[in-house]
């Protein structure tokens, strides 16, 4: 697959600088995909395919401009090193960055490539999709069906090439299943949906995936309500890896903070969020969904502290946003798409655990909610720094104990307050929704309307 | 007709590899975005994609490939694959469908790829500047979209329907501030054909008008949490009937028993006041005249004066349910697999005028602009929506601005409290974003009159 890559980043070097590009740069992608669909328990499509797709970023003197595509051959890689030079002449944009990254290098996280899930068939994946249905039937005795769910692998080399002739490249592995589980009772339904992305296939488990399918899909039925008011709130870490995604992750990009977008602009070496709270973002870790070894301008992948105990220490850098400030980057350019330039995002961005498992935390709620799901919260607008979610399945909890399940309803208020002042414990477990990794977070004074 | 003969000959090619029926796929798509950050071209980017899918069902099952190379080589390995990789499936028997042939092409007098890229970007820079220098902006963004997408289906039995639609438009984006609050606003505005559309429009004015409304934001404050009587505009009133009646409409989750409409045909869903049509050919929205199956899409009444009437469906969903195709079997690229999907999804105007929905009203004006969107659980119904800046209202005249409202509720719940709708129908499509569902990305038409609503649960401070 790299193979192939270095072929085609050859040619499109060749072509940038026969065109009289000052400097180029070559981002591409071979990914092949083998994927099922899951309908009420049965398989209802295989499918299988590969595409290659490849960006250029060329400057001419007046800027930088990048094309991208996927491509079919040489042909269609001339075409958009012939395209990207023609609209980079177009520019004449002062503040344009001027030079390309150089002194491309690569770490070798463990862990990201798995020739087991290279080598898995349709058979073995319609076998894990089967497993799936058995375990959950089993976990539930029968009351929750699988409504829904897909499993899908994919293979990808990726290649940063430039005019310098330096090349990194890599290939990687991921396998996603996801599921839906639908619970029945006296004219009541609860849905509920899981996920779980890994890097090997050794690490995935689908009877703790069916087993809490169940749960959680059972457990919706037994429906109680809270009246609108003020609640302890324990956030379940997926819920609270999706809030972080939503109001922090966008937050310490260099970009939104130069643009003055982030609440954090201008609060470097402040105290932003309780003592408790250490967020750091790691493309090194061993199997982690966004673990990498170099980023998508081939800057080395790398381990950053961005909020140590509360303390705002760094935004996350590309290239760019970096060259603007004099520092370096972090390793954190991402391409949004293809043909994006390129700009700082997180890798893998984890919230340090504390100590206390999520069982223990439950014991501390008087009278609150377990927060297991909810939807919406990604539209909370991080500019503001405010969260508002809407619950899709909660335990209602007094003295410590389970009293049933809420499904609707809406938690909000200040994020920075949240995960601040109001903050009354960091969880043990850590888990991911994509590259955010958060552990149980218990939060006093949440604003929940019923 | 790009790629017929070549599309043609490989669904013969699967017919005797022994697929039943097959179906395939060409889809060619360009897209370029100039995109201006606080006066710094941020982005112009043009991406292409294009592939050939063969989606084939055997005596076996199911299965579908697909390849970014468009010649015969590939596309005969894609159709190997395809029959290769069909497996044991749940029914895929699908509805009968006539071959039929359809061709669609947006009418384009300048084609928008080939206008100088520096009129393009003098265009979105002088736009962001002017809206920078206004008081009280700390950032803006500007984007103009450009996007031509080709697709061509050929079925075994004959079938090859083909369309061209091409969108252009501009999305501009403020971030306000006032005494340490940030308000955001974006809107966009695009239509489909060409350059020339891009010409006749008065783009100052729209620029003007958001970042007006986003200084104004950022000094308002958040309406209190509660429940309100309230009037929804023609943009919001189209998100909410989107995501959360449209996605339910779709066969596909209803056959999976994961819709809130599982087994709710002939019942009453909404108050009577409520109609609501996909309909693939609609002013302002985007052109669907067949689907990625091949199938004629028709216009669907899904529910006549609040009685649930149809669902949307592809051809398996059809068979599946026992119900009429509706082709609404859409896929975002070569690589996806069709899913029941919206065209243009909308409530049917009613009766009133603006000022009668106002009439006696104490609560709130909720509008769309500005709005961050919203996302709902089908199987549920339950909904959440970000409001764009909004206004209170006492006795009918509206009062105070309030930013950050955000709606929730049960859509059905939310459907038995329409009370009036309005004669005002508007339907937008955008080049800079869609409808997503399993990752897909497709094209609609959002939008509506506007219309009353009793109790809606609003959330902000």
């Amino acid at each position: 697959m790299v193979a192939s890559l270095v072929e085609l980043s050859e040619v499109a070097i060749k072509r940038a600088e026969a065109m009289g590009a000052l400097e180029a740069e070559v981002y591409a992608v071979y990914a092949r995909e083998r994927s099922m669909r899951l309908l009420r328990g049965s398989i209802e499509l295989s499918k299988a395919g590969v595409v290659v797709s490849l960006a250029t970023r060329v400057s001419c003197g007046r800027g930088v401009s990048v094309v991208g595509g996927v491509v079919s051959g040489v042909r269609d890689v001339e075409t958009l090193v012939e395209r990207a030079l023609s609209m980079c002449k177009a520019r004449g944009d002062s503040s344009a960055p001027r030079a390309l990254p150089r002194g491309l290098s690569s770490s070798k996280p463990r862990g990201i490539y798995d020739e087991a899930i290279v080598s898995s068939s349709s058979e073995t994946m319609a076998g894990i999709l089967e497993k799936l249905v058995v375990d959950v039937e089993s976990a539930s005795r029968g009351r929750v069906e699988v409504a829904r769910g897909s499993i899908s692998s994919r293979v990808v080399a990726r290649l940063v090439a430039n005019t310098q002739r330096e090349v990194v490249a890599e290939e990687s592995t991921w396998l996603t299943l996801v599921c839906m589980g639908v619970a029945r009772d006296a004219g009541l339904e609860s849905a509920f949906w899981e996920e779980s992305t890994v890097r090997r296939l050794s690490d995935l488990h689908v009877e703790r995936l069916a087993a809490r399918l169940a749960d959680r899909s059972l457990a919706g039925l037994r429906r109680t309500k809270v009246e609108t008011g003020v609640l302890r709130v324990l956030l379940a870490p997926k819920v609270s890896a999706s809030i972080l995604d939503a109001l922090l992750a966008p937050s310490i990009s260099a970009l939104a903070i130069q643009k003055k977008r982030s609440p954090l602009a201008g609060r470097l070496g402040e105290r932003v969020l309780d003592e408790r709270v250490t967020v750091l973002d790691d493309a090194t870790v061993e199997a982690a969904l966004g673990s990498r070894g170099f980023d998508d301008e081939g800057v080395e992948s790398r381990r950053t502290i961005v909020v140590e105990k509360g303390v705002f220490k760094t935004p996350l850098y590309d290239t760019w946003t970096a060259s603007i400030e004099g520092v370096e980057s972090t390793g954190n350019a991402v391409r949004p798409k293809i043909s994006s330039m390129p700009e700082p995002a997180p890798l893998n961005l984890i919230l340090e655990p504390g100590s206390e498992p999520l069982e223990s935390l439950i014991g501390d709620v008087k009278r609150g909610l377990v927060v297991y799901s909810v939807i919406g919260e990604w539209l909370s607008d991080y500019t503001r720094g405010y969260l508002s979610a809407t619950i899709t399945n909660a335990d209602y909890i007094e003295n410590g104990e389970v009293k049933g399940a809420v499904v609707s309803g809406m938690v909000s208020g200040d994020f920075y307050e949240m995960l601040g002042s109001k903050l009354l414990a960091v969880g043990r477990e850590l888990e991911g929704a994509g590259v955010i990794y958060a552990p149980p977070l218990l939060i006093d004074e949440v604003r929940v309307v019923a | 007709m790009l790629y017929a003969d070549l599309a043609e000959r490989v669904a013969k090619l699967a017919g005797s590899l022994g697929a039943v029926d097959a179906v395939v796929r060409v889809h060619r798509t360009e897209h370029e975005l100039v995109s201006v950050d606080s006066g710094y071209l941020r982005e112009h980017s043009y991406t292409t994609s294009s592939g050939l899918t063969v989606e084939v069902y055997t005596e076996k099952g199911r299965g579908l490939a697909y390849t970014s190379t468009l010649d015969w080589d590939s596309a005969r390995e894609a159709a190997r694959l395809a029959v290769e990789s069909a497996l044991p499936a749940r029914s895929w028997a699908l509805a009968e469908v006539e071959p039929r042939r359809v061709e669609y092409r947006s009418v384009v007098v300048e084609d928008p790829l080939a206008v100088d890229p520096e009129e393009k970007i003098e265009l979105v820079r002088d736009l962001n500047r002017e809206s920078l220098e206004t008081q009280g902006v700390a950032s803006v963004t500007t984007t103009l979209g450009v996007e031509r997408d080709y697709v061509l289906v050929a079925r075994l039995d004959g079938t090859v329907s083909w369309r061209e639609v091409t969108l252009v438009g501009i999305a501009h984006s403020v971030v306000a501030k006032t005494a340490g609050v940030a308000e955001k606003v974006r809107d966009s505005k695009s239509f489909e054909g060409g350059w020339e559309k891009i010409r006749s429009f008065d783009w100052r004015s729209f620029t003007s008008e958001v970042t007006e409304i986003a200084v104004k934001a950022s000094q308002a404050r958040m309406p209190p949490t509660g429940v309100y009587d309230a009037v929804i505009d023609n943009d919001l009133v189209g998100t909410v009937i989107h995501e959360a009646l449209g996605h339910a409409a779709e066969g596909d989750l209803v056959a999976a028993g994961a819709s809130v409409l599982s087994g709710k045909l002939g019942e009453k869903i909404a108050s009577e006041q409520v109609t609501v049509i996909d309909d693939g050919m609609v002013d302002g929205g985007y052109p669907v005249l067949f689907d990625e199956e091949g199938v004629v899409k028709r216009r669907v009444v899904v529910v006549d004066r609040g009685v649930l009437r149809e669902y949307l469906t592809s051809r398996s969903v059809a068979r599946s349910l026992g119900l009429k195709t509706t082709g609404n079997a859409r896929a975002s690229g070569f690589t996806s697999s069709p899913l029941v999907r919206q065209t243009n999804f909308y409530i049917a105007p009613g009766d009133y005028r603006l000022e009668e929905l106002f009439e006696d009203l104490d609560g709130i004006y909720l509008r769309g602009m500005g709005g961050g969107g919203g996302e709902v659980d089908s199987a549920t119904g339950a909904f959440t929506f970000y409001a764009g800046p909004s206004y209170l209202v006492k006795r009918g005249e509206v009062v105070e601005l309030v930013r950050g409202a955000l709606i929730s509720g049960r859509i059905l719940d939310f459907l038995s409290r329409v009370k009036a709708v309005g004669r005002d129908l508007r339907v937008r499509t955008s080049v800079f974003g869609g409808c997503g569902k399993e990752g897909q990305v497709v094209r609609v038409g959002l939008g509506g009159p506007h219309v009353r609503v009793e109790g809606v649960m609003v959330g902000g401070r």
